[in-house]
């Protein structure tokens, strides 16, 4: 059996060479646009100029947890706890707006909620040590413990609508035709780019992911380092929070249940592996673009919002499978 | 002379401070249980035990099965989902045939299929254990919220109440549920050569490659059992809420990892016992009972919960070590 298995890996062309392993990168997202183009040519209205709007307004919110994640899952982390991350950051952004009425002291509260969440995971993890999965697992369960408190505590105040045009602005608002929140998505995401593929603390989260111990070795304080990382996914996670906050305009429990799965697929759709030390922001944002056109397209052809959950289960699935055969080949 | 008795108590502290490590998680129960105890005076009652064995059977029948993947060094966050895919199919076949009979032997078939579906994926094609359970998990849970759609679906049947609130002997069924497994996942795990082969997996998977074994059938009988187990879960849930609903077993992986992880077993696999995931599930069941008897708020239970898996994670980084 192993050796049949050899037999037939050695048989594939061989890729070798760095160019044709971030061309093999490319295979997954093109299987998958390919696929949905096909699906995408059946269903008329996907095409349509109000379609394309909806989905523009939609992708922001996921898209910017996804680039969140990023950095730490190249640097061979977790951040699952986003999710529930995102709702707390709804829930002080919006406490703030009734309270102060103030746009710019609600964003730096929403983002500042996130970073502190963020900071919580990473002196638990990096800090003292603690399996990523579980600590993170453990801050979502108890943020949303803290999310269902808030809105209880508040139920009044909460469930009315937030009627700040400020902030209504961010999440619906339109400069030029281009709605704000992919302008803000675009920025960070840009921004992060620029920092994971041109500056040393980008090389720094390559060469972690790559090999920890080998980093630590060159100097690298690895530590710190995935730390701040951490703190960067809170951070981009409580700005996804703002922006959810702005285009739903009410604050309920539930909200952002999920989110974290959601942009954990589109990571790994992308082509950022979990082994750590591949993948960038243009890669997670092509995962966003095609989990983006999925849920799209179940929509417009009527397929049920839980069906579309238990589909991101299986694409992971698939993403993960995908990933392994074409990082096997290149290892043989 | 001072020196002696300097060294001498240096050497006593050690031993206390090491035996404290050694059995922390011990010490913690004991120590809830006073705390409790001195608050709640129904605490520490009979009925109030009864009441506790029958709120943990759920707990530790799922964790047997997710101590075994940990123990191998695997981790399984899908069995909340597989016991609300478990009820959920046991109740579907409850409806439309009747028979008590046949929902279990589907409810049992869907826990195991799921298992070994997952174990598949892990031994065959070297996906990481985190992430295919994590599939299972959205998956499993976007199945059940698909198909009853947030309305229950009803189980009327007294054979499941039963295994809730059925009484031997004054003593609650689940009470037996419980001794007789596990009596036999004692012998199983310290008794037999695949319990060895096992921990050996958690140790040292190249080694016990090396010795023959072949490491992948481990692998997928460890997740295999432990979405058996979701599924006795499952019928028991079933007992409980006499019906099927989208939330059964949700957010119960994390319980029961923090239950086995409280125990004192090794979260890197390699190293535990059943009595540790014993003294685990006790720690969480009295926990969840005492902090609902003093009417804590569901909310506030939730949040402690993720503190305690934390502080869980910690005494396990205080007696095993940093991961490697």
């Amino acid at each position: 059996m192993k050796t049949m298995q050899s037999h037939t890996i050695h048989k594939l062309p061989r890729l070798n060479s760095l160019s044709q392993r971030r061309l093999s990168k490319l295979v997954l997202p093109s299987v998958i646009v390919v696929l949905l183009g096909i699906i995408a040519l059946t269903t008329p209205r996907f095409f349509s100029q109000d379609n394309f709007i909806g989905l523009a307004r939609q992708l922001p919110i996921l898209g910017l947890l996804a680039i969140g994640i990023t950095p730490i899952t190249i640097a061979k982390g977790y951040d699952l706890s986003i999710g529930s991350v995102a709702a707390l950051s709804i829930m002080t952004t919006g406490y703030i707006i009734i309270v102060t009425d103030s746009l710019p002291l609600a964003l730096l509260t929403g983002v500042l909620t996130g970073a502190l969440v963020g900071a919580f995971n990473a002196v638990l993890i990096e800090g003292i040590g603690l399996n990523a999965v579980i600590v993170t697992l453990a801050t979502l369960t108890a943020v949303r413990g803290l999310d269902i408190l808030l809105v209880q505590q508040n139920y009044y105040t909460f469930t009315e609508k937030i009627r700040h045009l400020g902030l209504l602005w961010v999440g619906k608002g339109l400069v030029i035709g281009i709605p704000v929140s992919l302008i803000i998505f675009t920025a960070i995401a840009l921004l992060l780019s620029l920092v994971l593929g041109r500056t040393i603390f980008g090389r720094k989260t390559y060469a972690i992911g790559n090999n920890e111990k080998a980093a630590n070795i060159l100097g690298i304080n690895t530590r710190w380092h995935k730390g701040l990382l951490y703190v960067l996914s809170g951070a981009i996670a409580g700005l996804a929070g703002i922006i959810a906050l702005g285009r739903i305009g009410v604050v309920t429990s539930a909200v952002a249940e999920g989110w974290e799965f959601q942009a954990l697929t589109a990571v790994i759709i992308g082509g950022t592996s979990l082994t750590g030390g591949i993948g960038s922001i243009k890669s997670t944002v092509t995962g966003v673009f095609i989990i983006a056109a999925i849920g799209n397209l179940m929509t417009l052809n009527q397929v049920s919002g839980y069906y579309q959950a238990a589909l991101t289960g299986f694409v992971i699935i698939i993403a993960v499978l995908i990933d392994k055969y074409l990082s096997k080949r290149i290892q043989d | 002379m001072s020196a002696i008795s300097a060294a001498k108590t240096k050497g006593a502290v050690h031993a206390i401070l090491s035996f404290a490590i050694e059995n922390l998680q011990a010490l913690g129960i004991v120590g809830m249980i006073i705390v409790f105890a001195a608050i709640e005076p129904h605490f520490l009652t009979f009925s109030n035990a009864m009441t506790i064995t029958q709120q943990i059977g759920i707990l530790a029948i799922v964790a047997i099965g997710e101590s075994l993947v940990i123990f191998t060094g695997n981790i399984d966050l899908s069995v909340g989902s597989i016991v609300g895919l478990t009820a959920l199919v046991l109740a579907l076949v409850m409806a439309a045939t009747g028979s008590v009979l046949l929902g279990v032997t589907a409810a049992l078939c869907t826990g195991i299929v799921v298992g070994i579906f997952n174990g598949v994926l892990v031994a065959r094609l070297g996906l990481d254990s985190i992430i295919v359970t994590i599939a299972a998990l959205t998956w499993g849970r976007g199945l059940v919220q698909a198909v009853t759609r947030g309305q229950p679906i009803r189980v009327e049947n007294a054979f499941f109440t039963y295994l809730v609130d059925g009484k031997i002997l004054g003593l609650a069924f689940p009470f037996f549920l419980i001794v007789i497994f596990y009596l036999a996942f004692y012998f199983f795990l310290h008794r037999t050569k695949t319990g060895y082969h096992i921990f050996a997996l958690g140790c040292n998977e190249q080694v016990v490659i090396n010795s023959g074994i072949n490491s992948g059938n481990l692998k997928i009988a460890v997740l295999g059992i432990s979405g058996l187990l979701a599924a006795v879960g499952g019928i028991i849930a079933i007992g409980r809420t006499a019906s099927a609903l989208a939330i059964t077993g949700q957010g119960l992986e994390l319980d029961v990892i923090m239950a086995v992880i409280i125990g004192g077993n090794r979260l890197a696999g390699g190293k535990g016992s059943v009595g540790k995931v014993l003294l685990g599930v006790l720690f969480v069941g009295l926990l969840s009972n005492g902090l609902s008897i003093m009417a804590v708020p569901g909310t506030v239970v939730q949040m402690f919960k993720g503190l305690f898996i934390i502080l869980a994670v910690l005494s396990d980084r205080l007696a095993h070590g940093r991961e490697s």
